[in-house]
């Protein structure tokens, strides 16, 4: 198929048009792939340190909180005398400063009073009281077993809330144990107390808003507490983690499915006081967030690349029609030109053909002419007396007739000349306008004659 | 018999005519218009009888307009 010069313009400008938009949406792509994935590292990385921290200071709020109660005067006296009117105090220091328990023991062990009402007397065997009641102080994350979670009646709160599932039987908490003393400086006791993270969605909210994500605990596999939403919008919990993250010993980092949405998480182990790995925090980014930017910007480089042809197309078009009318003006003149020369040059050749036809007219009239005066058959007399010739009378109309027909073609030759003496003179001109339409085409093309 | 004229609308025309049958392989004498003829062309093309036909088909072929026909 044989394209015109207008397609040829327009689809070369368009085609580069559409080649540019290609380069630049691939190369815009690639670079923004590079420059968002450090950025989600960033910002996953910073949202995850971020959680660490809004964990760290929750570890040390509830160490404050009880390390404040083991001084308080009225536990001090409750403690040293043993009394269940402690239960009241406990109470209004654990209501007050959110925690989940907060137990007192005796210097040996055994349970004076607690803030939730549970039953007093019994030992507590927890290793956090035993080293309390040893001097030290204890904080840390650790795993509560569920016969330290009945008598603190926090058995509720590690129960699961998603219909049909069976809850764990442990929970995780954030707990801390300390020494209480006497004027003296003995330990008359311990106080114990801390918060069950299952169910416990003020750290994950506060890490989600602050730092723009979303904030889970994973606990034996088992999302406890997290600030991921369901399709249905509810609260991602009491859920089965995905295998990938569901037992994380180091930390992980990659792209996670949680609630059928996709996120780039970061996941780190949380430790308990003897380092050993007893759950992880998860923190994600939707890859949405990402991914969408990358496709939103291309799809812009499409449409803006769509807006560059059309606009490209309204420039070009009607400069691409004015050359093209141009180039259709100087092909008719040059047309026009080619025909009067090739009328120069038949008519150079059919005057040169007619010359000949004339000169060998003009020989047999010669031919004849001669016969004329030689053709004769009577003997000559040696008296020298004048022969007499025969067909005289035809031989002069046959070059009667060969004088009419070279008579009319000096005419014709006579016409010819003054023809080509026309033509030549057009000749010239049409030579002229060549040359214009030769300066037209070089203005057209280089744009100076 | 006679030959045949053909004649055109221009003496350019007729030289072009006289070439195009020339190509063709048609004998074509060029003559001045004979006074019986209305042409405004001073010059016109005699050519056999017989090959009348053949030389307009040659004319039409060669783009070349014929003025008419005269015989």
């Amino acid at each position: 198929m044989k394209l015109g010069l207008r397609t040829k313009l327009v689809g070369t400008l368009v085609g580069a048009i559409v080649i540019s938009s290609a380069i630049s949406a691939i190369a815009a792509r690639n670079t923004m792939a590079t420059d968002l994935n450090r950025l989600a590292t960033q910002q996953v990385g910073s949202g995850s340190t971020g959680f660490a921290g809004y964990w760290d200071a929750k570890r040390d709020s509830v160490k404050l909180l009880v390390t404040q109660s083991a001084i308080n005067e009225a536990v001090r006296r409750g403690t040293a005398a043993r009394s269940k009117n402690l239960e009241a105090t406990l109470t209004g220091i654990a209501r007050q400063g959110g925690l989940s328990f907060l137990t007192v023991v005796d210097v040996h062990g055994k349970v004076v009073a607690r803030a939730n009402g549970g039953p007093a007397g019994a030992k507590l065997v927890s290793p956090f009281v035993v080293r309390a009641l040893s001097g030290e102080t204890v904080s840390t994350a650790a795993t509560l077993p569920h016969d330290e979670l009945v008598p603190e009646q926090l058995e509720p709160q590690i129960e699961s809330t998603t219909a049909g599932r069976e809850g764990l039987i442990d929970g995780i908490g954030i707990v801390s144990a300390t020494p209480i003393s006497d004027a003296n400086e003995r330990t008359i006791g311990a106080v114990y107390g801390g918060i069950v993270m299952d169910h416990y969605y003020d750290v994950v909210d506060q890490a989600a808003h602050a730092l723009g994500g979303k904030a889970a605990v994973i606990f034996h596999g088992e999302l406890v507490s997290s600030s991921i939403s369901r399709p249905d919008g509810t609260r991602l919990v009491d859920d089965a983690a995905s295998p990938k993250v569901g037992d994380v010993k180091q930390t992980f980092y990659g792209v996670d499915t949680e609630g059928g949405v996709e996120y780039l998480t970061r996941v780190e182990p949380i430790l308990d006081d003897r380092n050993q790995v007893i759950a992880s925090r998860w923190f994600g980014v939707p890859l949405e967030t990402f991914t969408g930017i990358q496709q939103h910007t291309l799809v812009s480089l499409m449409v803006w690349g769509l807006v560059g042809i059309l606009i490209g197309l309204a420039i070009a078009v009607p400069v691409v029609q004015r050359i093209a009318r141009s180039l259709v003006a100087r092909s008719r003149q040059v047309r026009a030109s080619a025909q009067e020369l090739s009328v120069v040059i038949v008519g150079s050749e059919v005057s040169g053909d007619h010359v000949a036809q004339t000169r060998a007219a003009v020989e047999r009239q010669g031919e004849l002419l001669m016969q004329l005066a030689t053709d004769s058959d009577a003997p000559s007399h040696a008296d020298g007396a004048v022969a007499t010739q025969h067909g005289v009378a035809e031989k002069i109309l046959a070059a009667s007739v060969l004088n009419a027909e070279i008579l009319g073609d000096v005419i014709v030759i006579d016409t010819l000349a003054s023809e080509m003496a026309a033509r030549t003179q057009q000749a010239v001109a049409r030579v002229g306008e060549l040359n214009e339409v030769a300066a037209g085409l070089d203005m057209l093309v280089s744009g100076s004659k | 018999m006679a030959d045949v004229i053909l004649f055109f609308g221009s003496n350019a025309d007729t030289m072009i005519a006289t070439k195009a049958l020339k190509d063709g392989g048609i004998a074509a004498k060029m003559i001045p218009k004979p006074a019986h003829v209305s042409a405004t062309a001073n010059l016109a093309l005699s050519v056999d009888p017989t090959f009348e036909a053949t030389a307009i088909a040659v004319l039409g072929k060669a783009n070349v307009t014929l003025g008419g026909v005269a015989k």
